[in-house]
């Protein structure tokens, strides 16, 4: 997996991106921005309501600011792309694109 | 005088072009769009030596009639809207009104003569400029040194019941690229990024956002007549799906209902620029 640059350290792993995505989930519910919830790896952020799409606009923007990369959303499966853990491979098959 | 805005075409005002010909009908005038405009017209006090006034977004032109028909002799007003159609039934709107002016333009390109303009008001229309940073500046351009400004636009969190309610479904039918294209054709700010944007161009002491939560209810069908309007999703749906798509989604709207209708909450934000 090839490395990905935040903010001056290094991920190296979907392991470390999706606890960046958890950590921005949960810090937007504790500024009020998005409503309580559960967020874990295999948290459906679109079906549980915790994101609507202005908000999966500022998660895009937050990995892609986060990683360097533009995520490549052609052809993506929806399914994926509204979990925690499919939208981080998503995010690093942009990046080894 | 700047030349005519030049413009690639945007599909929102290909969208209320097409449907200039029912943004007056009774539905729309009566539904919470049109409440909250005809409130927000009410909130509009240009100053007594006011000469120039915009209207920016005028679309039909129902908010500058009102003014013009009461307005003293030698105030000028002039309407930009880069809907075509919009445009046409403004003029014939404010025929009567020999002071009134309709012309191509937009907030990225007003197309009046630097520091000409006395009084800059804007209904239900900022949020839907492609370009947030050259909006301000441009407006900031037409204005004198002591103009003022009232823009009402939406904020972050309107309409958030159906939102929530149809991501998924939307998710379903569009996929994620369309979706995310389509919701970025609005730009819904939260108070402070408004706060932060206005600054860019305005000083802080002469700049005020007041913000507000106002929950309408209306039938399905009062709902529905507008909200495909706006919403740009409704123009990406790709034809093979757009009837389960509709389908679905007003199932779900309906389940929203409550025994005084089928909420809809509009946030709105209004930015006010007052300079002496």
């Amino acid at each position: 997996m090839s490395s990905l640059l935040r903010q001056g350290t290094i991920v190296t792993s979907e392991a470390e991106l999706v606890q960046s995505v958890i950590a921005w989930v949960r810090d937007k519910q504790r500024s009020g921005s998005l409503r309580d919830g559960e967020v874990l790896p295999d948290t459906d952020l679109v079906a549980t309501g915790l994101l609507d799409s202005l908000g999966l606009i500022e998660l895009v923007a937050f990995l892609e600011a986060q990683t360097g990369c533009t995520i490549d959303l052609t052809d993506v499966d929806p399914s994926e792309f509204s979990v925690v853990r499919g939208l981080c491979r998503i995010t690093l098959r942009s990046s080894q694109a | 005088m700047k030349a005519p805005p030049s413009r690639t075409v945007n599909p929102i005002v290909e969208t209320y072009s097409r449907l200039a010909d029912h943004y007056d009908d009774e539905r729309n005038v009566r539904s919470c769009w049109g409440q909250a405009s005809d409130t927000a017209l009410t909130l509009l006090h240009p100053k007594a030596d006011a000469r120039l006034i915009l209207d920016a977004g005028c679309g039909t032109g129902r908010a500058l009639a009102t003014l013009a028909r009461n307005a003293p002799p030698g105030v000028r007003f002039v309407g930009i809207d880069p809907a075509d159609n919009m445009r046409k039934l403004a003029v014939r709107r404010l025929r009567p009104f020999p002071n009134v002016r309709i012309q191509d333009g937009s907030f990225e390109s007003i197309g009046l003569d630097t520091g000409s303009v006395d009084y800059l008001f804007s209904i239900m229309a900022f949020h839907w400029t492609t370009d947030p940073d050259a909006a301000v500046t441009e407006i900031r351009r037409v204005l004198t040194p002591v103009a003022d400004v009232d823009l009402f636009f939406i904020g972050r969190h309107n309409g958030r019941e159906f939102i929530q309610q149809t991501t998924p479904i939307f998710m379903k039918h569009m996929g994620p690229a369309l979706l995310l294209e389509s919701a970025r054709m609005r730009k819904q700010l939260t108070k402070d990024e408004a706060y932060q944007l206005f600054t860019k161009a305005f000083r802080a002491s002469e700049l005020s956002i007041d913000e507000s939560y106002h929950t309408y209810h209306d039938t399905l069908e009062g709902h529905w007549g507008w909200w495909v309007r706006i919403e740009g999703q409704f123009m990406q749906i790709p034809p093979a799906r757009k009837e389960a798509c509709d389908r679905e989604v007003k199932d779900a709207l309906a389940r929203l209902a409550e025994p005084a209708g089928i909420p809809y909450t509009i946030h709105q934000l209004h930015v006010k620029v007052r300079r002496r």
